[in-house]
């Protein structure tokens, strides 16, 4: 999954600003198990926002999961 | 509760960095652009080094930040534009003994927090000797204190205040330093990027009814009324404004989180809009224009920047979506906006206007339409700054003078709740606050409560 792949690297980008290390990124992984906190899943999106068409009607349920980031990607 | 004290043992002294530093540092665009309002912060400490020890942790910090210890300077070989400069100048640091213990002492009463605010600049803070950010120690009758801070918003924000506070923590706590950056430079920006900026902005100028032969007059009575004219002889003070204060207790915040995940922010604000909504301020209005503060720390400017990096965006929000009552469709569309805001394109469409488009001017025309700025500060981290003796027991953000629009602080408390603060430059916001608590019970049952200020 390419977009799982370039993910991981956005994702993992931010975490080593705030020293985790996770072994593997899940889609499942809760954001918050793996060591973000609110302003840091934002950026996370923010970066998104540059690669990324984002369809934020998609977050109606809010954000959980890495999954939930995911979805919020209509295409590239 | 006490409201009068007796203040003795005064004594201040200019604090620079020991060995001079060449620093001559452009302001950015917008640093240029915004006014150099002084923004204040109280905290309430169970203790504090004495004057000598903090004296000497902040030369060493200034070591490391020495653009903090310099002075505005306009340069007219470079366009006119600003800079910091002269690091051997020094900031403002100052101690008082208050014969009150803590218990005793709100600091969310503006007569109060008077005295324990660090002075503002007496007159404008270019070409004059005036520190851009002043500390004030009042140490309390029962070993804890007060530390109020005034920094110049072109100097630095939260976040860079941040920084400089962790590093005095760290030097009084004998633990080694953190790099800052020191640079101060512009985001890339052409004649396309305000052309686009225009064209984005477009909606706005034309919403908010700008009639140009009536309200160019408006627009320079608008700027003289907003300069400060002060008397060189006149003693510096603090300019504390009156605010209402809404509270969400712990629970409440658990609660919230569980409705809407790790991101909740885009929620309260709609709570917000909602609230302004059905005061008398929107009566008769078709729109809102939501001014959320921007943080590009750690996407534009690094995470260790020290410089001021809070921009503003602007949205408008039609009453209809706000009076639906559907909050989480309201918090979408402020999320949305706030994301596309931090789209690089569109900053650099933001800084290309800020170039033309001065702050006063911005500021005028949003007075037109029933207008709020919002600004979540709720992780901002000085409540983990420890000075020797222990965090922070209470932290209090008056609101910024400068800002010409009603204004929201939202804020994390020390016991894990959130607290908004409220504030309105042209007249009393008690109905606003009334509408708050009441849009918070709404959501959060049993969990909203307005917090009293007097005493």
């Amino acid at each position: 999954m390419p977009i799982l792949h370039d993910m991981d690297a956005i994702l993992r980008e931010e975490l080593e600003r705030r020293n985790c290390f996770p072994e593997h990124i899940q889609p499942e992984d809760q954001l918050t198990s793996l060591g973000f906190d609110s302003s840091s899943v934002l950026r996370v999106i923010s970066v998104m926002e540059e690669h990324y068409e984002l369809d934020y009607e998609k977050m109606t349920d809010g954000l959980w999961t890495v999954a939930d980031l995911l979805r919020l990607i209509s295409s590239k | 509760m006490m409201t009068s004290y007796t203040i003795s043992g005064y004594r201040s002294d200019f604090v620079a960095p020991e060995s001079s530093v060449a620093i001559h540092q452009t302001l950015s665009v917008v640093d240029q652009a915004i006014s150099h309002m002084p923004v204040h912060n109280l905290l309430l400490y169970p203790g504090l080094p004495n004057f000598s020890k903090m004296r000497a942790a902040l030369i060493e910090t200034l070591s490391i930040q020495p653009d903090f210890s310099g002075r505005l300077r306009r340069n007219w070989r470079d366009l006119g534009r600003i800079q910091i400069c002269n690091s051997e100048a020094g900031i403002l640091l100052e101690e008082q003994q208050v014969n009150a213990p803590a218990s005793a002492i709100n600091l969310r009463c503006p007569d109060q927090a008077l005295i324990f605010a660090a002075p503002e600049p007496t007159a404008s803070v270019v070409n004059q000797d005036e520190p851009l950010i002043r500390l004030r120690i009042s140490q309390l009758s029962d070993g804890s204190a007060v530390l109020g801070i005034c920094t110049i918003h072109s100097l630095t924000d939260g976040g860079g205040l941040s920084l400089f506070l962790h590093n005095l923590a760290r030097i009084l706590r004998g633990q080694p330093v953190q790099p800052v950056e020191l640079g101060r430079y512009d985001i890339e920006h052409d004649f396309n990027d305000w052309r686009h900026g225009l064209k984005m902005q477009q909606a706005t100028i034309q919403r908010t009814l700008f009639c140009l032969s009536r309200d160019i007059q408006q627009v320079y009575n608008g700027l003289n009324s907003i300069k400060r004219k002060f008397s060189p002889h006149q003693k510096p003070h603090a300019n504390i404004k009156p605010a209402f204060y809404v509270g969400i207790d712990q629970s409440g915040v658990e609660q919230l989180y569980k409705q809407h995940g790790v991101v909740v922010g885009h929620v309260l604000n709609a709570m917000v809009l909602q609230a302004l909504s059905k005061t008398r301020f929107a009566q008769g209005k078709h729109w809102i224009m939501y001014v959320p503060v921007l943080d590009v720390r750690g996407r534009i400017y690094p995470d260790n920047y020290t410089g001021n990096a809070v921009l503003m965006g602007v949205s408008e929000v039609a009453m209809s979506l706000v009076q639906e009552d559907n909050l989480r469709a309201l918090g979408l569309k402020l999320f949305t906006d706030n994301m596309k805001a931090l789209k690089k394109d569109s900053l650099r469409a933001f800084i290309s206007l800020m170039r033309f488009f001065r702050a006063e001017i911005f500021f005028h025309l949003l007075k037109n339409e029933v207008s709020i700025m919002i600004d979540n500060i709720s992780e901002l981290s000085f409540a983990s700054v420890d000075l020797g003796y222990g965090t922070p027991k209470h932290i209090q953000m008056p609101p910024p003078a400068g800002i010409r629009m009603p204004f929201v602080y939202i804020y994390r408390t020390q016991d894990g709740g959130l607290m908004f603060q409220l504030s309105n430059p042209f007249g009393d916001c008690s109905e606003f606050c009334e509408q708050l608590a009441m849009t918070v019970n709404k959501n959060l049952p049993g969990h909203g409560s307005i917090i009293k200020t007097e005493g």
